[in-house]
């Protein structure tokens, strides 16, 4: 019996250690057969068109899949990073997309997709549509984040931990000349590329020289030529007004009215370009109303270079003060079946109103942080996000900078203006940094007077704060379903409806500019005094 | 007749038990110094073959690491940020959580170093070496990345904080614009990523 006892522990270890090492071994070759798996990925990837399929209609990216390497492969997120890394997709909880979200088309397809080898996405049904994440609302800022206006690179993730990426726009990989009986032929290639591959999918034979007009200087990057070994198609603008020409660059006396843009696309072979042109306006100028051509009003040819030219006609309504406006934009055609882009361009500056008459002070604007929020972000997500068309902004985020040497004191009564041709409106600060936590929402409720008595936002020499702007019309206000966020009013408190309707905006360019209320102590000993300072506006389209 | 002189002695009853006594009572020993060697054997080895299986079940890639240009002062030369973001995609075969976070400059500096026993504000020390320190969200002690490719599932992205803003960064820690770093992410049992990058605002 304690032999039969002894032999069970004995062999009760032994199967232990046993399954253990069974265990260990499945473990072993299971890491083994990821590590194998993932070296043998490989995913060629093609970015084809920029569409209106998808809704938001501008700014989205098509990507197609190829799985070309020797295992499968499963598609777990897809994200859009710029040259310098910084994610510039934008999805509802992250900018890694992993699919629609409520009725949303972050992405056309939910992942994870499973890609066989030897097998695209094409045909498969399954190209992946990117939305840039802008205009899914018909009230959303108009530039930022959209994909066409930067080089951008689309990655995939796969559930191997493989990232594979391609650059949009194409780049020009190769530019090779040769000397053939008979004259010198160009041979231009785009290419899509992965992370490992890189693959020509069409190649383009031209006759004769590339170049400007001949020349071969890599510098020359006139309106009649191209520049070589960059990219396939350049942009050159020139903006006007009346009783002035392009080359003037005109600097002053136009107080509003119509700025013709000409836009001039010059490449190396024949194409059908478009073009999308954003008019920047700076200081208190609200945004440009007008478009351009959908085909070019004229076109010629000079051996191998052909060049279009577009006209465009803006309509400029002076703002309150003064300010720039200047236009960029880029040029957009299909080569052998591939989505070719432009660089961006950028025109010359003109001058609407006075500039001198802007008012100065200590706070610097960075109108590129400028974001807002929605009932869909509530969560504290600090991105800017897009939402629903049934959703309303709940608020407007910038950055200041006290660029002055003393410490100053932001107060209540500091606004955010839409400086409207048919009618202003304001939104009123509200507190700083919001928690976004429950309804504990920031206010300056209670403030009275100035400093030390008052309250504000205290901003050290140097220092940038954000500011926070409500919109006064709270989300889903009227109904019965929803937060009901009941920001922006009056000096910051929250009980005074007396704001602008961000329900009344149409579809419309506008001029935001800040009116920074701020107090300042002149000396140790001395009391607050108050001033104000209209920060320089900046445009925003809303559709 | 000489007297016969009678011995005592247990019967062969009594012996018979006493040794079946002596018998259990030393093979209880026995079989209870097998069952705890035994038992101390296997507890070790399972421990040393479960640290084994889940480091080899262990795995994850850093999808991207960014410097979010909003927190990045000023916008010419001398450009430096205050805040690294870490994307980080499970694709082991385990539910993970991450040991630590550590970023070491050009120069061999360890810059940051934040563990799972980092509060919400990391204390001074010979990383982040003077205000209140850097700090992290999610904290990594409750932050867990699942696996697989199942819907919805996207890389987990940290944000590591320091303590500097639009003021100079001449005596603190903070992230330059141009500069080399190196960022390794050491996981619950022990995986170790790492990527090396050059900060970019």
């Amino acid at each position: 019996m304690i032999f039969g006892i002894l032999f069970t522990a004995v062999i009760t270890y032994f199967y232990f250690q046993s399954s253990s090492n069974l265990s260990l071994a499945q473990a072993n070759a299971s890491a083994n057969l990821a590590r194998q798996q993932a070296s043998h990925e490989n995913l060629q990837l093609g970015i084809f068109n920029v569409t209106n399929q998808l809704s938001p209609a501008y700014g989205n990216l098509w990507l197609n899949i190829t799985n070309v390497g020797g295992s499968p492969s499963t598609v777990v997120a897809v994200f859009v990073t710029n040259s310098a890394g910084q994610l510039v997709s934008t999805g509802p909880t992250s900018p890694y997309l992993t699919g629609p979200y409520s009725g949303l088309n972050y992405l056309n397809v939910t992942l994870p997709l499973a890609v066989p080898v030897g097998v695209s996405t094409t045909s498969m049904g399954k190209d992946i549509g990117i939305s840039s994440g802008i205009k899914q609302s018909p009230k959303a800022f108009d530039y930022l984040d959209d994909f066409r206006h930067q080089t951008v690179y689309v990655n995939v993730l796969t559930a191997a931990g493989n990232t594979f990426s391609i650059q949009f726009p194409h780049p020009l990989t190769t530019t090779t000349t040769t000397n053939l009986p008979g004259g010198t032929t160009t041979t231009t290639s785009w290419s899509t590329s992965s992370s490992s591959t890189s693959q020509t999918i069409s190649s383009v034979s031209t006759s004769t020289s590339v170049g400007c007009n001949g020349q071969t200087d890599t510098t020359c990057n006139t309106a009649s030529g191209f520049l070589v070994g960059t990219n396939s198609m350049v942009v050159q603008m020139c903006a006007w007004y009346s009783g002035t020409t392009c080359q003037s660059s005109p600097t002053g006396g136009f107080d509003g009215g119509t700025v013709t843009l000409s836009v001039t696309v010059t490449a190396g072979i024949a194409v059908t370009p478009t073009v999308v042109i954003m008019p920047i306006p700076t200081g208190t100028v609200p945004q440009p109303t007008g478009s351009c051509p959908s085909s070019p009003s004229s076109s010629t040819t000079t051996g191998s270079t052909y060049e279009y030219t577009f006209t465009c006609t803006y309509n400029v309504l002076q703002g309150n003060i003064g300010g720039t406006i200047t236009f960029i934009g880029y040029s957009v055609a299909t080569v052998g079946g591939s989505q070719v882009t432009s660089a961006e361009s950028t025109s010359n500056t003109i001058t609407v109103g006075n500039l001198a008459t802007e008012l100065t002070g200590p706070l610097s604007l960075d109108y590129t942080s400028f974001r807002f929020y929605s009932t869909s972000n509530q969560g504290g997500n600090p991105t800017p996000v897009i939402t629903a068309s049934q959703n309303k902004f709940a608020a407007f985020s910038v950055k200041v900078t006290n660029t002055g040497n003393a410490t100053i004191i932001i107060l209540q009564y500091s606004y955010l203006q839409f400086a409207r041709v048919s009618q202003e409106m304001d939104f009123y600060i509200i507190g700083g940094a919001p928690s976004y936590s429950g309804n504990t929402f920031p206010s300056f409720s209670g403030c009275s007077g100035l400093p030390p008595s008052g309250c504000g936002i205290t901003v050290a020499v140097g220092a940038t704060v954000t500011l926070y702007f409500a919109a006064c019309q709270p989300m889903n206000q009227g109904s019965s379903s929803g937060s009901g966020w009941l920001w922006g009013s009056n000096y910051g408190n929250s009980n005074n409806p007396n704001c602008g309707t961000f329900n009344a905006l149409g579809a419309e360019g506008v001029n935001a500019l800040i009116v920074a209320n701020f107090a300042e102590q002149p000396g140790p000993t001395k009391s607050w005094v108050s001033f104000s300072q209209t920060l320089p506006g900046f445009g925003i389209y809303f559709t | 007749m000489a007297h016969l002189k009678r011995r005592h002695a247990v019967s062969e009853l009594m012996g018979t038990l006493l040794m079946i006594g002596i018998t259990l009572v030393a093979g209880a020993a026995v079989i209870g110094w097998v069952n705890g060697q035994a038992g101390a054997s296997e507890q070790a080895y399972g421990s040393n073959v479960a640290a084994n299986v889940n480091y080899l079940r262990e795995h994850f890639v850093i999808v991207n690491v960014q410097f979010p240009a909003a927190d990045c002062w000023p916008t010419t030369q001398s450009q430096y940020c205050s805040q690294m973001q870490i994307s980080i995609y499970n694709n082991g075969a385990l539910v993970d959580s991450i040991s630590s976070i550590t970023v070491v400059d050009s120069g061999g500096a360890l810059d940051v170093n934040l563990t799972s026993s980092t509060s919400a504000s990391h204390p001074p020390g010979a990383y982040c070496t003077s205000g209140s320190g850097c700090s992290i969200t999610p904290l990594l002690s409750t932050a867990t990345m699942t696996t697989g490719a199942t819907t919805g599932n996207s890389p987990l992205t940290f944000t590591v904080n320091l303590p500097i803003s639009a003021s100079a960064c001449s005596t603190l820690v903070c992230f330059n614009v141009g500069s080399f770093y190196t960022v390794q992410v050491l996981g619950k049992y022990g995986y170790l990523a790492q990527v090396q990058l050059t900060a970019s605002g």
